[in-house]
Formats: structure tokens, C-alpha cells, sequence
């Protein structure tokens, strides 16, 4: 689905991405941790095509990115930003449909199809309600939500999201993490999730991948990278663990009031 | 809360008001003439005055008002600023200075532009300098930089004033008369010539605009989103760029560069019909003609006899129309917190 190999970006000198390489599988959920400025967004940037990836670097279904033009790599991987595109002009509904762009003819004409595609994927995120409200009068997860949506109606086999949990509150974090499962269930769409959130990667992610200063330091399921050891290398600092009382995965306690003597 | 709108009725509205305007204008003026001039075989000074003075400035006015709203429009959505107007990079002061040199030179005609005249042509010779000017300032990897755009613009736009100034300090009596006449902005016109110049600039701004109608949209939603979703973002900017840079030039060219028109009608279309270009496309040629043919009305006939440019009539209107909005819009979005 997406197969990153050996990219780095080092724009005006400083070294961003180095000799990253990963995958993710069709259907697969795979997240994305690590500090900040840990390059987690620009490998993101890249695969979505907001930056450019150098040739023989990034691959979607197999074929190469920079062989693609814009609107074929646009069916194949879908891409929410952060919410800070607060000044979004248009209603949610439009925000949706416009979402259906690579799928329509050269003349731009919409179809029915594209209708009920942002019907559904609306409908599918619970904001079917808001659809005539502007996106600068939503609040903070109700955005999140609309630009969820739009990326499910673009009907791409890969989603690709940029901290989409962020200004949320711990049920706003549920929801969404809920919502991508279920477009995973229900679409069988792979995710590729950047979050600081290692408790909720580690219950729904398939796989987890750690960044540190633009490197790979770990990838392989969550009890192989949630443990004290990687986490150390990866943030530097030491994590106090423990096994969720259901699922049994490993969770990150807080450390304040944790510690010994 | 947004106010519900029906874009449909709207533009039908727009429409209704662009055929008033069409079979109305012709017949207001100094001189009256009414429908009934044109066929009973009426005075061939009336006839003349009709079709060699009135239709055209009609055409003319039409043709100018939705190419400087469609320019507007353009630039507020490359810059993602409501406040761009078709004269922000300095366009009209390149056009100013080419007008400038023609009437220094003595190569422009006498006071009233004719068709046959070499100020046009100036004109657009010193807007295309800024424009190019600025594109090779602006050119950034394969795209076009907006923020450099918009600063190199706004510096290129104080030079060519300063220039503007220079020659009129140097030029003559009558000369200055005519610049700052030409300043002014006017629909005077004898024959169909400056407004079949602007058709061909027109229609071709049109054609782009609407093909690319869904990636304006998408534009205007960011550059992450609208490269995430397909738009070839560079492209999109330079052929927008370009359109509204012409649109600008062949209008000033013709008419001198008319004010507020590219700002208050763009406006207008936003707040009735939403934000979707198809609609704004289709609204510019609709109101945006007819509203200068409009201004340009008032403008000759509301102080007795004397014809004002319509140019000081678009500033007089526009200047508090948009203030208006600003603070309708500013208690709108204070309503809504």
C-alpha cells in the first residue's frame, strides 16, 4: 500500500528525515510516535504529496510517487492535516464533497455517486447534522471530524493523519480513534497515524512505529515497542508502564507520583 | 449562524438586473432618446449618438466590470485575502507610467480616447512590464511564492507611482490634465474597438477560470489540503496569476484603472452565493457589468451635465458599500461566537 524506502530530506542543510523506511499493508493500521521535531509530519507531508519525495523513495500501491500525478496518488492516500485551517471558507458539506476532486472528470462535473459518497462518509463520522454550518463556526473535534470525513469520501485505500486527536478530550480522543477503526472495518482503508497518544496507538494500532531526529528506532507490534526500554531511546526520558486491564497492551502511566523515594 | 442562501434565486435576481441594465442604459444620457428614435426613422444624431457612443460604452462597461471583478476575485482567492483587489500588484501604476510615457512622448492623441490611439497600447505595455517583472521575482522552485508576490508587488507598485509622479512634474500643463484625466478611469468611448479589444482577454479568463473551478475551491481551503487532494498547486497559481494579471491590464488599458468594482463585487457574490468559484464565475458576469454600467449611469447623469468619470462614482459608492460590510460581517461572526 505505502512503501517508504531510504527517504531523507534535509532542507537548507538541516537533516529532517534520515534514510527513513517503512510500510504499511493494505488494511493496515499502523501509528506513528515520537518527540517533537522527530520528522513523524514531514514523512507524513511527503506521502501525501505536500512535499515533493525524491524518486525511488516512496511508493503507493506499488508504483512510484514521483511517477504519479497529483490526482492519481490522491486516489490512493488521503491526507488530514492538523486542524489549523481554521479560516476554511466553506460549509461542511462542501468541505466533504469538494474531498471527491481526484475522482471527478476533467470538466468537474459531480455525480450523484459523489453525493452519496460524501453522504455516507458523513453519516459514518456523525456530522451529517452540520453539514450547512460553516467550518470556522465548528468547534475544535468537530473539525477534526469534517476533514475525517472528507478523507473518507476521497475513497483512497490509504488514510494519512496528522495528530488528529489533538485539543480533545479524553472521549473526543475515543471517538476518533473509534471512527478510524471503523472506516478501517468498514472501507478496509490502511491507516497511517502520527500521535503523541501511546496509550490509544497501543490498544488499535496493528503495528507502531518510533521516530527519533529523523530516524527509525523501532517498528514491530505494540508490546515490542511500548516497552520502557525503546520508549527510553526513543523521548529520552524513562516511562512507568503497565498492561491494560481488557486488552492486556501496554499502557504509559504518569510518572509524577510514580516515582521511588 | 450563516444566513440560509439561495444561490439559484440569486443569480436569477443578477440576471434580471444584467437585462434591465442591458435595454435601460442605452437610453439614459443628456441627450434623451427613447426606443422609438431608433425605428421610426429618427434624427441620424440620435442614431449615431445610439449606436456609435452608447452601445459601445454599454459593451464596454459590461466587458470592463465582470474582467475587473473576475480579477478580483482571482487574487483574493491566489493570496487567500479578501482584500486583494485587481490593482494590489501594481498593475494599474505600470499602466499609469506607460500612459504617462505615451503622453510625454506626444504620442497619445487628443483628450478623448479615441479608438485609434496609441494610450492603450502604452498602457498595456507598462502593465505587462509589471507583470513580468514581478514573475521573475516571485518564480520559486517550480511554483510562485504568493508572500514574495505580494511584497515585490506592493514595492513594484510605489515605484511606478513615483515614476508617474516624476513625469508629471516634468510634463506640461495640458500634458498633467490628461494623466490624472486618464487616472480617473472612464467608459468614454467612440466605436467598438477598446470594447472588442477586451473580449477576446475575457472570454479567455472565463474559459480558464471555469475549468479550473473545483481547484480554486480546494485552493482556498489551504495548500495542504488542496495538494493532499490532487490540485497540481503551482500550476493552478501561475495560470491564476496570469488570468487575473491580463484580465487587469487589457481593462486598464482600455478604461484607466477603475476602482473598487474588483473589490466590492467579488464581495458581494461571496456573502449571497457562497464561496464556490463556479458561482462566483457566473455571478461576475452577471452583476459585475452590470454594476459598472450601472455607476457609469449615475456618474453621467446625477450632477446636472457635467459627466463624471465613473471611476470617482465606483470609488464614492464602493469605498462605504464595503465598510458596510465589513461591519455587518463583524456582527455576524461576533453573533455566532
Amino acid at each position: 500500500m505505502l512503501d517508504v524506502r531510504n527517504l531523507s530530506y534535509a532542507p537548507a542543510g538541516a537533516l529532517i528525515l534520515d534514510h527513513v523506511s517503512l510500510s504499511v499493508g493494505k488494511g493496515e493500521f499502523v501509528a506513528l510516535i515520537g518527540p517533537n521535531g522527530a520528522g513523524k509530519s514531514t514523512l507524513l507531508r511527503h506521502a501525501a504529496g505536500v512535499l515533493p519525495p525524491p524518486r525511488g523513495t516512496l511508493f503507493l500501491d506499488g508504483r512510484d510517487r514521483s511517477d504519479l500525478d497529483a490526482r492519481t496518488a490522491a486516489r490512493i492516500a488521503a491526507y488530514v492535516p492538523q486542524a489549523r485551517e481554521p479560516d476554511i471558507p466553506f460549509t461542511a458539506g462542501e468541505i466533504v464533497l469538494q474531498a471527491r476532486y481526484p475522482r471527478l472528470s476533467t470538466w468537474g462535473r459531480q455525480t450523484e455517486e459523489d453525493r452519496r459518497r460524501a453522504a455516507a462518509a458523513m453519516e459514518e463520522v456523525g456530522i451529517d447534522a452540520m453539514a450547512d454550518r460553516v467550518f470556522a463556526t465548528l468547534s475544535g473535534g468537530e473539525q477534526q471530524k469534517v476533514l475525517l470525513a472528507a478523507a473518507i469520501a476521497q475513497d483512497a485505500s490509504i488514510l494519512l493523519l496528522d495528530e488528529p486527536t489533538t485539543f480533545l478530550d479524553p472521549p473526543g480522543k475515543d471517538e476518533i480513534f473509534r471512527l478510524m477503526e471503523g472506516a478501517r472495518r468498514r472501507w478496509g482503508i490502511a491507516l497511517l497515524v502520527v500521535t503523541h497518544d501511546i496509550n490509544r496507538a497501543s490498544v488499535c494500532a496493528d503495528r507502531i512505529v518510533a521516530l527519533r531526529e529523523g530516524r527509525v528506532v523501532s517498528d514491530g507490534v505494540p508490546g515490542e515497542v511500548a516497552t520502557a526500554g525503546v520508549l527510553r531511546e526513543v523521548y529520552g526520558s524513562e516511562f512507568l508502564l503497565a498492561a491494560h486491564p481488557v486488552s492486556g497492551r501496554p499502557m504509559v502511566l504518569p510518572r509524577i507520583g510514580g516515582e521511588e523515594g | 449562524m450563516a444566513p440560509v442562501r439561495r444561490p439559484g434565486r440569486t443569480l436569477t435576481a443578477f440576471f434580471l438586473f444584467f437585462l434591465a441594465v442591458l435595454f435601460a442604459a442605452p437610453f439614459i444620457g443628456p441627450e434623451s432618446i427613447g426606443p422609438g428614435d431608433l425605428f421610426s426613422g429618427g434624427s441620424t444624431t440620435r442614431l449615431f449618438i445610439f449606436w456609435t457612443l452608447r452601445v459601445p460604452r454599454l459593451l464596454l462597461g459590461l466587458f470592463a466590470g465582470a474582467a475587473l471583478s473576475l480579477a478580483g476575485m482571482s487574487f483574493q482567492t491566489l493570496f487567500r485575502n479578501p482584500l486583494a483587489t485587481p490593482f494590489t500588484l501594481g498593475v494599474s501604476s505600470g499602466a499609469a507610467f506607460g500612459v504617462s510615457v505615451a503622453v510625454l512622448t506626444g504620442l497619445s492623441g487628443g483628450l478623448m480616447m479615441s479608438s485609434f490611439e496609441a494610450t492603450p497600447l502604452f498602457a498595456l505595455g507598462g502593465a505587462f512590464l509589471v507583470v513580468i517583472i514581478l514573475y521573475r521575482l516571485a518564480r520559486s522552485g517550480s511554483g510562485l511564492s504568493t508572500l514574495h508576490l505580494l511584497l515585490a508587488g506592493v514595492a513594484l507598485s510605489y515605484f511606478f507611482s513615483s515614476l508617474l509622479l516624476f513625469a508629471q512634474y516634468a510634463a506640461d500643463f495640458t500634458q498633467t490634465f490628461r494623466m490624472v484625466r486618464w487616472l480617473m478611469g472612464n467608459l468614454e468611448t467612440i466605436g467598438y474597438a477598446p470594447a472588442l479589444a477586451l473580449l477576446p482577454a475575457l472570454l479567455y479568463g472565463v474559459a480558464i477560470l471555469l475549468i479550473n473551478r473545483r481547484e480554486l475551491d480546494l485552493l482556498l481551503c489551504g495548500e495542504e489540503i488542496a495538494r493532499s487532494r490532487g490540485v497540481p498547486v503551482d500550476y493552478l497559481r501561475k495560470q491564476l496569476y496570469f488570468v487575473a494579471s491580463i484580465l487587469t491590464a487589457v481593462t486598464v488599458a482600455a478604461c484607466g484603472p477603475i476602482g473598487f468594482v474588483g473589490l466590492v463585487v467579488p464581495h458581494v457574490l461571496r456573502l449571497l452565493l457562497g464561496e464556490s468559484h463556479g458561482k462566483l464565475i457566473a455571478g461576475s458576469l452577471l452583476l459585475g457589468g452590470p454594476f459598472l454600467v450601472a455607476c457609469d449611469a449615475v456618474a453621467r447623469n446625477v450632477v446636472g451635465g457635467s459627466e463624471l468619470p465613473v471611476g470617482i462614482v465606483t470609488a464614492l459608492l464602493g469605498g462605504p458599500f464595503f465598510l458596510y460590510l465589513l461591519i455587518c460581517r463583524r456582527r455576524r461572526s461576533a453573533g455566532a461566537r
